[in-house]
């Protein structure tokens, strides 16, 4: 009996010494997660962010960009090419922009505070990248509270006005520029699919995204767009671009799964439901655009053959007519180019900085031959898809340069299939190219103007998005002019 | 052990057949003198006994060494008389008055008399589980137990049932439950599903069950249900939400050895499928079907819709399943109805149980050893679920002070193939809702191009899979090996004083393979995964317990104990995407690396414990408790609390005079308060793996290193009433419970840059009644008894607070946004999504005959019931009982996916009303000025009215959502039990035989599903199981079975 008591006591008193003394560290060393790193070097993170831009954007084209400028029609139902958006259709866009944009966040932090300079400018770089397209999509977005709640507690980020998140990303481009020097080098390794990592890259990558936002806001009048284009215009050395298609914003996959292009992905069905429309498909045709069998496969029956013939079906049709198109009568996309593993995703082309500066030229922001700039935008668009022989296309009637903003612009359009995210702004921002909307489309035929904010925004951040629809005009409106829209 | 058995039985058997010594005699009633039929007389610590004949008489052989006879029956004293030598034997027996000394199973396994506790205890005898057997052990709770809500998953047989008691208190839907503690010791319900949401077309879930659905109902003796927190405080944070306490069988009462053999058959159909249309077949419109492009037009298959021609009239199409001709041409299929091709793919289900056990008892050892198989054949084809299981428990008596408990069971079980759920190409419901009304379930049982067998389906759309392929090469097989039981010292130091040690595990591992053909519609080059989990969770307790009546009027219980708690778990997951051969499952096989996804984590729980108990008079009893836990899983500042409880019993019925009518009274009062901690690895923020290989991720969950414990108050009170001499006893209880500091996954805004943030938050209040009430209508000394037993509760809950700045909270997310949220102000279990725009008058307002859609996000209703009950009837006479239980929920809403997407394809009857030309949709136009007209606009189409051409109607709450309101008639039994004196004539202890039927009969308003039933996520922060929403679930099923249990 004393004896067990004894033995007990003992026991007891272990116990509570272990309990008050030791237990804290040992306690905090099986709660810690052995099997993921808790700190990590900016490099690894980048490459995610990088991916994963890629690929959120080689799906917004194929799944709402291409339906929405009508390159696109879906074959099996209504798309977003029927204009009767709801908060469901801008959802994927906002809920992967700002999971990337947590990853490009860290890099910026972690950078900036080790003074890497080159991991900074690239996370300053695809930041504004990516800012930009959310503005461009939504207007008023989350943007200096934003990303904020795993270092500073800010669970409800203020939407903030869209003409200071441009003025912010302008101004975050310049920096970036003048961080990457000569001698940049990614210390922990780039990204062997973006630019190779070569920095170089980065900083005309700054330049032309730069450029690209600068002629968006270039009929805003607070900003001073058009000075600012002549002045990096006017200095190469200091504001490098792109000077070639090599040089082009590309995302270069591995080839090996889960590394791969997303419509390598798509199955058989999936790819072949985005048909290209009719409007599209004749404005090649009507072009005689060499351009034609790169975009897209002739149809089934015609592949092979001597007399090829490329098919779509016309834009948001009612869905009971739409039914009666076969995959067999149509054409799709140019599976060679499109569906391998290793299809780049280009987030942003040397062609488009053409087309930019033959605008700037035409509106006398710059010196230069608008022509000169727009045959080689044009040039360049074409060996982008590999299509080399076109001087007779250059030399074409309707190709032939005639000094309108409507001809450059049409002529971008055309060079910005698979380009996510720009058609429809610069749509938007000049009204070109003329687009018809089909007999099916709501919204009174016209292309909206902004996507909804997701639904889920009113029970998470609801107080703030209030306050931005309450700025934009009281209702969560399609028809909402953006700033940039002159 | 095994070995010497045999060797007993035949000891045993010789003895019985010895020539004996007859002992008879008559029974009466003393309250009336009747002559009483079907008492039973035992000879006392032997098996033989006997019942009592119409004439009230008994004849029994006695078996060396009987001394003494016990006669018992129903409602009356138990009555041991001496046999002294005498050959007739004549009694009368006392009606009872009142079981005064009824005991229950409480808190750690303790025996306790009823009258002491100051808290509400439910015991079931598990008598009927074994006959009644559901494959998931929960289920045989459902209407059994006042507060206890039961939510089937019809996820396939496996499928895992969520339950709950006294509602939902915690903002964590995975943290509701009961603990579930089987002698003694806990055993974990965890649920390992598998995939994604349930509408993730490439990967949707598989679920494998929840661990306390393996509970085998062959070896439980006696379910106790402890509802509050006051209850289980000496059982710690996990008991928090409740503990179910299973008592298994043991040796005990058997003197000798017994050994009995149980027998199951159960047949299982469908209770409930969609209500399919049968007046259009396949196709875009009336006009014409192809299948291929033909003459007709171009093809019109491959939109799943049933929007074709009429059926019925005569007509014939090309066809999936047409042949080439010989001219070049398709066959022309007929065109007719087929009401029952969809009932056509399911089979007949069956499950078969066997049981042996042998048991035995003498005055120092008890034992149990019992082997039980089950297997069931499932309804979809080709999946079916096999148990083995083993048990063994053993009591024995070292010597006077010395006593030892040990009890282990083995599990071994699986599958050879499961069936995933929800809206997706590896779902065969999914697949149904896009099929085609006109074409017979056999023309799609060979899948294969010919030839090409294994490598490529014979497509009939090019987005869904054949549902014989699905059923046949979508094989999700598992193997789970789990040991659970414990080993127990007790030792009587003095005859006050008892000290015991025991230690306890429960341990599985689970290997599960999920294998995809090639050319299925997601993956073209097939997939294989593997899953390997280990868990064990390890407890180790002592217990000092002391006991003494100080005197006459005093008597002091006072117990201390401790626990250590460790848990372990490992969960292994390697995906191969794609299959380089054919055919070949092993991640060997994988074109490119295979994704591999490691996780594991560690818990460790420490507690002491106290519990003082004071009884003066027997008529009050005053309880006290308090435990410390320290905890690894919270922050070094925040983790070690405490937590205390208090109750308080007074039996009225004896300390003051009440009325007659009154035999029982007691007032009881408990409060208590319960503390919890987090879930492992939650304080210290990593990173994940990245989408690319050498890549990594922001996590999307935001930890948190300054978690404090939860914390959960709850007060009851309640009234034991039994009148009329037992014949009518009352159970009433009130409760309320406030759960404070939740540590809860708040769903964040993505432009935080997080999605979850790990906090501690909420203040939620939950109260409610709960009344059990059973009478004996009827009972006669003749045998005839009938028995009412009826469970009836109801719960309400408030969110009160949730964190500041925080006015709402996901609780759950289902298919496209719709939610449960919890909003301050609002109840638990509010669900939220979009509806229409109404007019001032409630009608729907409408733009160009289509109903307008509100995106703004409402509550149209909530998931949780307002009441619900069960009633239990039981008659026996003489030999032969009958027992039926209906169970009935009232109100709360259930939102169904089957109905808006079978809607939108045209298969259901409810996709029929706008097809009809002229169709006006109810409601009104707004006009300019304002005002509102009705409305006289036919929509351009029935396809956009039902959204699958406009804007989607799946977000939309109000229209899919219905009163969950059922009424089942969920168990029937009908027992025969073969009388003692035919069965004395053979070998045999005891021959009853039952038939069962469960799930008889379903009554509700809601169309298409069984409104039991909730949705499953495969993985995810926002809880595994889902209730209030059905996402394409498997049908339930209705089962007719028999029972033949011997004993010898």
């Amino acid at each position: 009996m004393k004896k067990i008591l004894h033995l007990l006591i003992v026991c007891l008193s272990t116990g509570v010494l272990f309990l008050t003394q030791g237990c804290d560290d040992y306690f905090q060393d099986i709660n810690t997660d052995k099997n993921n790193p808790v700190t990590v070097d900016p490099g690894i993170v980048l490459r995610n962010a990088l991916f994963k831009t890629a690929r959120d954007l080689q799906f917004q084209f194929w799944d709402f960009d291409g339906f929405t400028m009508q390159y696109y029609e879906f074959i099996t139902s209504a798309s977003a090419s029927q204009y009767n958006w709801s908060p469901a259709t801008g959802e994927r866009i906002w809920y992967n922009t700002y999971e990337t944009l947590a990853d490009v966040e860290d890099v910026l932090r972690k950078s900036t505070a080790s003074g890497d300079d080159t991991y900074r400018a690239a996370a300053l770089i695809l930041k504004a990248y990516l800012f930009s397209l959310l503005v461009d999509h939504f207007g008023d977005v989350p943007y200096s509270e934003a990303l904020q709640a795993r270092y500073n507690q800010q669970f409800f980020p203020a939407y903030d006005d869209q003409t200071a998140i441009y003025r912010d990303l302008i101004a975050k481009l310049d920096t970036a520029n003048t961080l990457l020097s000569e001698d940049a080098y990614f210390l922990y390794g780039g990204d062997e699919g973006f630019f190779e990592g070569d920095p170089v890259l980065w900083k005309k990558f700054a330049n032309s995204l730069r450029l690209r936002l600068l002629m968006r806001v270039s009929e805003v009048a607070s900003f001073n767009a058009s000075a600012e284009i002549a002045e990096m215009v006017a200095d190469p050395a200091t504001y490098p671009m792109f000077e070639s298609n090599d040089e082009s914003a590309t995302y270069h996959y591995s080839g090996t799964i889960p590394n791969v292009n997303p419509v390598y992905t798509y199955r058989d069905w999936e790819y072949e439901s985005n048909v290209p429309t009719l409007e599209f498909i004749n404005r090649l045709k009507a072009l005689d655009d060499p351009r034609i069998g790169a975009y897209f496969w002739p149809t089934p029956a015609t592949r092979g053959t001597d007399s090829l013939s490329y098919e779509g079906i016309p834009t948001a049709i009612t869905g009971d007519s739409l039914s009666y198109y076969s995959a067999s009568n149509l054409s799709v996309s140019n599976q060679d180019i499109l569906r391998q593993a290793t299809t780049p995703t280009w987030l942003m082309t040397y062609a488009e900085v053409q087309f930019i500066l033959a605008e700037a030229a035409l509106k006398g922001y710059i010196s230069g031959s608008a022509e000169a700039y727009y045959q080689a935008g044009i040039t360049a668009a074409c060996e982008q898809w590999e299509v080399t022989d076109i001087t007779e296309y250059l030399a074409s009637a309707d190709v032939t340069y005639a000094g309108t903003l409507e001809q450059i612009i049409t002529q971008k359009y055309l060079a910005l299939y698979q380009i996510p995210g720009q058609a429809w702004a610069e749509y938007r921002r000049t009204g070109y190219p003329v687009l018809i909307a089909g007999p099916n489309a709501s919204n009174d035929g016209k292309v909206p103007q902004r996507l909804m904010y997701p639904s889920l925004e009113q029970t998470l951040n609801g107080a703030s998005l209030q306050a931005a629809i309450d700025r934009m005009g009281g209702t969560d409106d399609l028809n909402r002019t953006l700033f940039w829209v002159p | 052990m095994l070995k010497k058995l045999p060797l007993l039985l035949l000891l045993q058997a010789c003895l019985l057949l010895a020539a004996q010594p007859v002992v008879t005699g008559t029974i009466t009633s003393a309250a009336d003198g009747t002559r009483m039929q079907g008492v039973a007389v035992a000879v006392k610590s032997t098996p033989a006994g006997a019942l009592s004949d119409a004439q009230g008489t008994y004849r029994l052989t006695l078996p060396p060494g009987a001394d003494t006879l016990v006669f018992s029956f129903i409602g009356f004293e138990k009555l041991t008389v001496a046999l002294a030598g005498r050959t007739q034997v004549d009694v009368s027996l006392q009606p009872q008055d009142i079981q005064m000394d009824e005991v229950v199973i409480a808190a750690l396994g303790i025996e306790r008399e009823t009258r002491a506790l100051g808290y509400a205890v439910q015991e079931i005898s598990a008598g009927d589980f074994d006959k009644a057997r559901e494959t998931n052990f929960i289920q045989n709770l459902s209407g059994r137990v006042a507060g206890l809500n039961v939510t089937a998953t019809s996820s396939g047989i496996a499928g895992s049932s969520r339950v709950t008691l006294r509602g939902e208190r915690s903002l964590d839907l995975d943290a509701n439950q009961p603990l579930f503690v089987v002698d003694g010791l806990p055993i974990t319900n965890n649920v390992h599903s598998n995939g994604g949401s349930s509408i993730y077309q490439e990967d949707l879930p598989v679920d494998f069950g929840n661990g306390a659905a393996e509970i085998n109902p062959d070896d439980i003796e006696s379910v106790t249900v402890l509802k509050g927190a006051s209850a289980a405080a000496l059982y710690g944070s996990r008991a928090a939400n409740g503990v179910i306490l299973i008592t298994t069988k043991s040796g005990k009462g058997s003197p000798g050895i017994r050994v009995s053999y149980n027998t199951t058959f159960t047949r299982e159909t469908v209770l409930r499928l969609p209500e399919y249309q049968n007046v259009y077949g396949a196709g875009l419109d009336t006009t014409y079907y192809s299948y291929y492009d033909g003459p007709e037009g171009p093809s019109t298959a491959d939109w799943g819709e049933n929007r074709g021609p009429r059926l019925a009239l005569g007509k014939s199409y090309i066809q999936y399943g047409s042949r080439l001709l010989d001219n070049g041409e398709y066959e022309y299929l007929p065109w007719e109805p087929q009401p029952s091709n969809v009932r056509d793919y399911f089979q007949a289900g069956f499950s078969t149980s066997n049981n042996l056990s042998v048991s035995g008892s003498s005055d120092n050892y008890t034992f149990r050893l019992s082997y039980t198989n089950f297997y069931q054949a499932g309804m979809v084809p080709n999946t079916n679920l096999k148990r083995n299981y083993l048990a063994f428990s053993s009591g024995l008596k070292m010597t006077d002070k010395l006593r030892i408990n040990a009890s282990f069971n083995y599990l071994n079980s699986g599958s050879d193939n499961l069936q995933s759920s929800g809206y997706g190409a590896q779902s065969v419901m999914y697949s149904f809702i896009w099929w085609e009304r006109q074409a017979p379930i056999d023309r799609f049982r060979s899948y294969w191009v010919e030839g090409l067998e294994g490598v490529q389906q014979n497509y009939h759309f090019s987005w869904a899979d054949n549902p014989f392929l699905i059923a046949n090469e979508h094989i999700n097989s598992n193997t789970r090996n789990r040991v659970f039981g414990n080993v127990a010292a007790t030792y009587q130091i003095t005859p006050a004083l008892s000290f015991m040690l025991r230690a306890g595990t429960d341990f599985y591992n689970d290997l599960r393979n999920f294998r995809r053909p090639w050319s299925t519609v997601y993956m073209p080059k097939g997939r294989y995964r593997e899953q390997r989990i280990a868990f064990q969770e390890l407890n180790t307790d002592f217990l000092l317990t002391y006991n003494k009546a100080v005197s006459d009027n005093w008597k002091v219980t006072g117990l201390v104990g401790g626990n250590r708690m460790r848990q372990e778990s490992s969960e292994l997951t390697a995906t191969a995407w794609q299959l380089s051969t054919p055919g070949v499952y092993s991640l060997n096989n994988a074109e490119g690396a295979p994704q591999v996804i490691d996780q594991d984590w560690q818990r460790e729980l420490y507690s002491l414990y106290g519990l003082g108990q004071l009884a003066f008079k027997e008529q009050i009893f005053l309880e006290v408790t308090g435990r410390n836990d320290w905890s690894s899983t919270l922050p070094p500042q925040n983790n070690a609390y405490f937590y205390p409880s208090a109750s308080l019993s007074t039996v009225l019925s004896d300390m003051f005079r009440l009325p007659e009518v009154v035999s029982f009274a007691k007032w009881r009062a408990s409060w208590g308060r319960v503390g919890n901690d987090a879930d492992p690895e939650r304080l210290i923020s990593y990173y994940n793996t990245g989408l690319i290989p050498g890549s990594v991720t922001n996590n999307r969950t935001l930890f948190n290193t300054d978690l404090k414990p939860e914390q959960v108050t709850s007060v009851e009170t309640g009234l034991d009433l039994r009148l009329f001499k037992g014949r009518l006893t009352g159970d009433l209880t009130f409760y309320r419970s406030i759960s404070r500091n939740q540590i809860l996954e708040t769903t964040l805004s993505p432009a935080t840059g997080a999605d979850l943030q790990l906090i501690n938050a909420g203040k939620i209040s939950n109260w409610g009644t709960e009344v059990t009430l059973s009478a004996y209508p009827f009972k006669s000394s003749r045998g005839l008894t009938w028995e009412v037993t009826l469970n009836h509760f109801w719960n309400r809950s408030k969110v009160l607070e949730l964190a500041e700045g925080v006015e709402n909270h996901i609780i759950a997310e289902g298919p496209d946004n719709i939610t449960v949220e919890a909003r301050v102000g609002g109840r638990m279990g509010d669900m939220y999504g979009e509806g229409f725009v109404h007019a001032p008058d409630g009608q729907i307002v409408h733009e160009d005959g289509l109903r307008v859609i509100d995106f703004e996000r409402q509550t149209y209703g909530n998931y949780l019931p307002d009441w619900q009950a069960g009633l239990l009837n039981s008659f026996s006479y003489r030999n032969v009982s009958l027992s039926f239980l209906i169970d009935h929920r009232q109100g709360g809403i259930i939102y169904s996916y089957t109905h808006v997407t079978g809607n939108e394809a045209g298969s259901l009857v409810s996709s029929l009303p706008a097809r009809v030309s002229g169709f006006v949709s109810p409601g009104v136009i707004q006009q300019p000025d304002g005002s509102y007209t009705p409305n006289d606009v036919s929509p351009a189409s029935d396809r956009d009215y039902y959204g699958y051409t406009t804007t989607s109607l799946r977000p939309n709450l109000e229209l899919n959502s219905f009163d969950a309101t059922y009424t089942k008639l969920r168990q029937v039994i009908l027992g025969y039990t073969l009388p003692e004196e035919v069965v004395s004539r053979t070998r045999l202890g005891s021959v009853s035989f039952s038939l069962v039927g469960r799930n008889l009969l379903l009554l509700t308003r809601v169309p298409n599903i069984d409104p039991e039933t909730s949705a499953v996520n495969g993985g995810g922060a926002k809880g595994t199981v889902v209730p209030g929403m059905e996402v394409n679930q498997l049908p339930s099923a209705r089962s007719f079975g028999a029972t033949l249990n011997l004993t010898f």
